[in-house]
């Protein structure tokens, strides 16, 4: 007896709870219908899908216009900086002057005044304020010969003062100012030093390793 | 469609492996780097002027075409003995290539000597740094070796610009045979000095191997310049430049600004 009553109620229970979530789940589904209902839920979904439209149309209209894929502009564009700096590797590689055109610009580069910077230092590097910690240890390296005469000069004529002027030249042309240079490797290139009267000639030259 | 993908893509990598890697077909003999060290100047004070120098230098080929260059610098003295001068190399008479008178790069250098200080700036205008240099550091002038026996005559005075001068001429003659020459070959050197301010004309200089080389000082002005020249511009980084020219180079007859 004592049993069936305890059953009566736990039963009794069950139905109370159930009625309960029945009626919560009821009320979810207003307060669903209320949020979907809004206006701005809509304008918000249909933006998001117009957005997402438009970058497909994008990328289609990319394809269609240059042919590629943007994994193909990407592979192309890598391919282009790689010959790049195959070119500069190469560039550098060569030891002879560059066209006079060239040179000139050349000559005007922040490079090239990096270059002009370490005259005195073994390598045809170009004019500019030189780092300090690098200075003793490329200094030692340059060996220069003694100043060569490129032609006669008579002391009572001659004029005394000028400048020395530091210039990449090529074997070639050593040779036609008369120099003993093995004419076998006349296009190479060497450092060398001018000197030149004030009245524009060359009056000797010395070279530089 | 996608092979035709892939075959502007290889076009795209191939074209410019075209262009970079095509020879220069340009082979200049010299390249200027850069203008380093003024040699065999004097202190002369007391004796101010201003002037621009032009040289020339001609060369006739065995074909008859003639390869002519040209450079020009605007010098300054003031009366303390300070000295400017702003030069342009264009090109550099003998390293010129053969037919080109561009070859030697366009380089602008500007020296200043302070007898003062007695310091030399060398003064790269386009990079805006000035290389301040002690006297005692500054190369010797190259000797010009043994030279055969010269015959020298002098030319007497002349005005050139307004201004005295003292011609004298030399003549050095080569040999037959010394050069492998089957002729004696002439070399003529002429020269004006001005007395008064110490410092060459006109000069001429012809070398039956080289070519013929002139100068002249024009539009001399015997009047103080303006001080602000004789010092490093303002805006200019000024480094010291020491021990570059202590090797090498030594000549018996070499000289130093001052002595």
């Amino acid at each position: 007896m004592f049993g069936l009553t305890r059953h009566l109620q736990k039963r009794r229970r069950t139905v109370q709870l159930t009625g309960e979530i029945i009626a919560s789940t009821k009320a979810d589904e207003a307060s669903v219908d209320a949020v979907v209902n809004q206006p701005e839920l809509y304008s918000g979904v249909q933006a998001r899908s117009a957005a997402k439209q438009r970058s497909r149309a994008a990328v289609e209209s990319g394809q269609a216009r240059f042919g590629f894929s943007p994994f193909a502009l990407a592979g192309a564009a890598m391919i282009v900086l790689m010959a790049i700096a195959a070119t500069v590797l190469w560039r550098k590689d060569r030891s002879q002057p560059q066209s006079n055109s060239a040179a000139i610009e050349q000559s005007q580069t922040e490079q090239q005044v990096e270059q002009l910077a370490s005259f005195g230092n073994g390598s045809d590097k170009a004019e500019k304020p030189r780092r300090k910690n690098r200075r003793p240890a490329i200094r030692r390296a340059e060996i220069v010969s003694d100043f060569m005469p490129l032609t006669y000069l008579a002391e009572s004529t001659e004029v005394e003062s000028g400048l020395v002027v530091r210039v990449r030249v090529l074997r070639s042309m050593l040779v036609r100012m008369g120099l003993p240079i093995n004419a076998e490797i006349t296009e190479e290139t060497v450092l060398a030093d001018v000197a030149l009267g004030d009245d524009g000639l060359a009056r000797a030259i010395r070279f530089v390793n | 469609m996608k092979t035709r993908s892939l075959m502007k893509l290889a076009a795209a990598a191939i074209i410019p492996l075209f262009f970079v890697a095509t020879p220069r077909a340009q082979n200049p003999t010299a390249q200027f780097l850069s203008g380093e060290m003024r040699f065999g100047d004097k202190i002369v004070k007391g004796a101010p002027f201003s002037a621009e120098a032009i040289s020339e230098h001609t060369q006739t080929l065995s074909d008859g075409s003639r390869l002519t260059s040209r450079s020009t610098a605007r010098i300054h003295r003031n009366s303390e003995g300070f000295n400017y001068r702003d030069q342009e190399f264009n090109p550099l008479g003998l390293l010129a290539a053969p037919g080109d008178a561009t070859s030697a790069a366009n380089m602008r250098v500007i020296f200043i000597s302070d007898p003062v200080a007695r310091v030399y700036y060398r003064i790269n205008p386009k990079f805006r740094v000035a290389f301040k240099i002690p006297f005692e550091d500054l190369p010797p002038a190259p000797g010009t070796g043994a030279n055969p026996a010269a015959v020298t005559e002098s030319l007497g005075k002349k005005m050139i610009e307004g201004i005295e001068a003292e011609g004298t001429r030399s003549v050095i003659t080569i040999p037959v045979g010394r050069l492998g020459n089957d002729r004696p070959l002439e070399i003529v050197s002429e020269r004006w000095l001005s007395p008064e301010l110490q410092i060459v004309v006109e000069s001429k200089h012809s070398d039956p191997r080289m070519g013929e080389n002139t100068y002249r000082l024009t539009n001399i002005k015997r009047r103080e310049p303006d001080a602000s020249l004789f010092t490093v511009p303002s805006g200019y980084r000024v480094q010291e430049d020491r021990n570059r020219f202590n090797s090498g180079g030594a000549s018996p007859r070499s000289r130093k600004p001052g002595n």
